[in-house]
């Protein structure tokens, strides 16, 4: 069975994927939110094992309401600042609990399959000289 | 090569033929074409695409979508959840894999022999050495040229021959490889020797029939003979396939005990003695280019560990999937990926003795296995010695991606300690399962085996296993030639079955 994404919980994912992979000032590369995923989510939707999907969902459910149990803020993910996006993905990433470290990784997994399926991207990156 | 579609099969389909086989990888392939050779009627069945090379993606994800299992995302359950990766497409995992190939080892076959002495006679090393030579030539096995190997692979050598770590260049089946680094997504030029290219279109050459995308739900059974298998198509028809001589399984030591499972076909331990290789891998930053997208996807490993349980290799990925491998999160990530064209990847490859079990379940199937206390000191062992080559290999510093120990390590004594203190918890590790064994094993006993030592089943007559679920243990090495040559010997026994 296959639940769609409402549009707030899109809003959730993509401020995750996009943290996970955000600007950095060195300039090579945007970061993902600079990069089209419409079609990336749609083969994902359509090919992702249901464990994958639920598993992704869940981990967006989970890291969206993480700030106040880990930063002591009353604010969701999407409000953070990226300063303080990023000290919770290391915190989580950084977790004594194993299943807490999936969390983070899920996404990362997504991320990193949708930025780097992304001709632009990758021929920006096989071009980099280091 | 002609493949007959499923998503083109819309309506209930009926076909009789002598030998039905489920499963196109490397055991479902060999045990065709040397029937089809003898001269049998036969029909090979995949669940997964038929995909010709210059459809092959060219990034991970995309790759994963359409020709693994699950997107290579099923896990095991147990300690550590592990992704069981597995190919889902005409050729099976040969299509996917890194063209590994490795003649089953003399030891090996000496241990499966001490355990069951009938095996001797049953698989005669003299036998399998001659179809190994034979499949050497067929498949144009042979170690990787330097020239195309990249520098991850030459890094290897170099780090392996700093620490004094026999090694070689891996003996892989392809032809007139130019190093694109694209092995795991599939030969965009068709320069692998994968079933797809050889074995199959051989078969079909000799009268087979090939279908594609159908998934075998049942085998048919009566009055205790294997009599055909059902299946649905992907246009929604329901394929039926009544065999005459035989019904072969080949669908893999997790698909092959979960279709006997739904056909409730008992007898034996269906399911039990699950084998594998995890894998645990180590990064290293180098000050040159790497770029281990390019170059022989696997082209180089370290073996003087084998006899303990560990092999290493070379690991080329897809840029996607090396990103996937970084072990940070956020703006750092965004920093290493720009810099991972610097960064080598190696794995270590664990001969792990735990046993776990597979399962048909409501949503597909289940496997249970947790790794030993023995297995995770090699994992260990793995570990610290890849951080070890990689350092001596000119390493920057190392990224053993262990929970709980140093994120980066720059001093080769720290990797050294790391044998000694590093953390035993599995769930400390980053693994992943490839190669899987031993859910149908042949044996002597009907009791503690699921096939007798001519491939039939213990109790269904018609009914042979040819791929690494007869295996009686896992191999600790690459087992793509010895599941060859398994099936092969598997096919010659059917035909001398069905020609009696």
């Amino acid at each position: 069975m296959r639940i769609p994404w409402t549009t707030t919980e899109k809003r959730w994912r993509d401020s995750l994927c996009a943290a996970m992979i955000p600007d950095v000032d060195t300039g090579h590369l945007p970061g993902l939110h600079g990069v089209n995923l419409d079609s990336f989510w749609q083969e994902y939707e359509r090919s992702a094992p249901g464990l994958l999907r639920f598993g992704f969902r869940a981990a967006v459910w989970a890291l969206t309401f993480a700030p106040p149990a880990l930063l002591g803020t009353v604010r969701t993910f999407e409000s953070l600042n990226a300063e303080d996006r990023d000290r919770l993905l290391q915190k989580v990433a950084n977790s004594r609990f194993y299943l807490v470290r999936q969390l983070p990784l899920t996404v990362k997994l997504t991320a990193c399959f949708a930025y780097l399926r992304d001709d632009d991207i990758r021929d920006r990156l096989d071009k980099l000289d280091g | 090569m002609d493949v007959i579609e499923g998503n083109t099969i819309a309506r209930t389909v009926h076909k009789l033929t002598d030998v039905v086989v489920v499963g196109t990888g490397p055991a479902g392939a060999a045990a065709a074409r040397t029937i089809a050779k003898a001269g049998l009627g036969v029909i090979l069945v995949d669940e997964g695409p038929y995909v010709e090379p210059s459809q092959f993606p060219k990034d991970g994800f995309s790759a994963m979508a359409q020709m693994y299992r699950d997107m290579g995302a099923s896990l095991s359950r147990g300690a550590p959840m592990m992704p069981l990766v597995q190919g889902r497409v005409v050729g099976g995992t040969s299509v996917v894999n890194g063209a590994i190939s490795w003649r089953l080892p003399r030891d090996v076959h000496d241990e499966w022999v001490q355990a069951d002495p009938a095996l001797a006679d049953a698989l005669p090393w003299e036998t399998l050495d001659s179809l190994f030579d034979q499949i050497e030539t067929d498949l144009d096995i042979r170690p990787t040229e330097a020239d195309i190997a990249g520098a991850n692979n030459l890094l290897l050598k170099k780090g392996a021959d700093a620490l004094g770590i026999e090694n070689r260049p891996i003996s892989r089946n392809v032809r007139g490889c130019r190093g694109l680094g694209r092995c795991l997504q599939g030969c965009p030029e068709g320069r692998k020797n994968s079933m797809d290219r050889t074995y199959l279109p051989d078969a079909c050459r000799d009268g087979a029939e090939l279908y594609s995308e159908v998934r075998i739900d049942r085998v048919v059974v009566e009055n205790g003979r294997a009599i055909g298998v059902c299946g649905r198509a992907a246009g929604g028809g329901k394929v039926n396939i009544a065999a005459g001589k035989a019904v072969v399984l080949a669908a893999s030591a997790i698909q092959t005990p979960a279709l006997l499972q739904r056909s409730r076909i008992r007898g034996g331990p269906v399911g039990e003695g699950f084998q594998c290789h995890p894998g645990a891998s180590v990064s290293g930053r180098f000050a040159d280019s790497v770029r281990l997208w390019t170059g022989a996807t696997q082209g180089h490993e370290a073996i003087g560990l084998r006899k303990q349980g560990i092999k290493f290799e070379a690991l080329g990925y897809d840029m996607s999937l090396v990103a996937t491998r970084l072990k940070s999160v956020g703006s750092q990530l965004s920093r290493d990926i720009e810099d991972m064209m610097h960064h080598a990847h190696w794995g270590a490859a664990i001969r792990a003795r735990a046993r776990g079990r597979v399962r048909a379940s409501r949503t597909g199937t289940s496997v249970k296995f947790s790794l030993t206390p023995e297995d995770m000191r090699l994992v260990r062992r793995g570990v610290s010695v890849l951080g070890q080559m990689l350092l001596a290999a000119g390493a920057d510093y190392v990224e053993p991606g262990v929970h709980g120990w140093k994120a980066r390590v720059t001093d080769r004594a720290d990797m050294e300690r790391f044998d000694a203190e590093g953390p035993l918890d599995p769930r400390a590790y980053m693994m992943a399962v490839t190669h899987m064994f031993g859910t149908c094993a042949m044996g002597s006993d009907p009791a503690k085996s699921v096939v007798r030592h001519d491939f039939r089943h213990q109790h269904t007559r018609n009914l042979y296993i040819a791929d690494s679920s007869v295996f009686p243990s896992n191999t600790g090495v690459n087992p793509q030639t010895s599941i060859i040559a398994l099936a092969t010997m598997c096919g010659q026994r059917i035909v001398e079955a069905a020609m009696r």
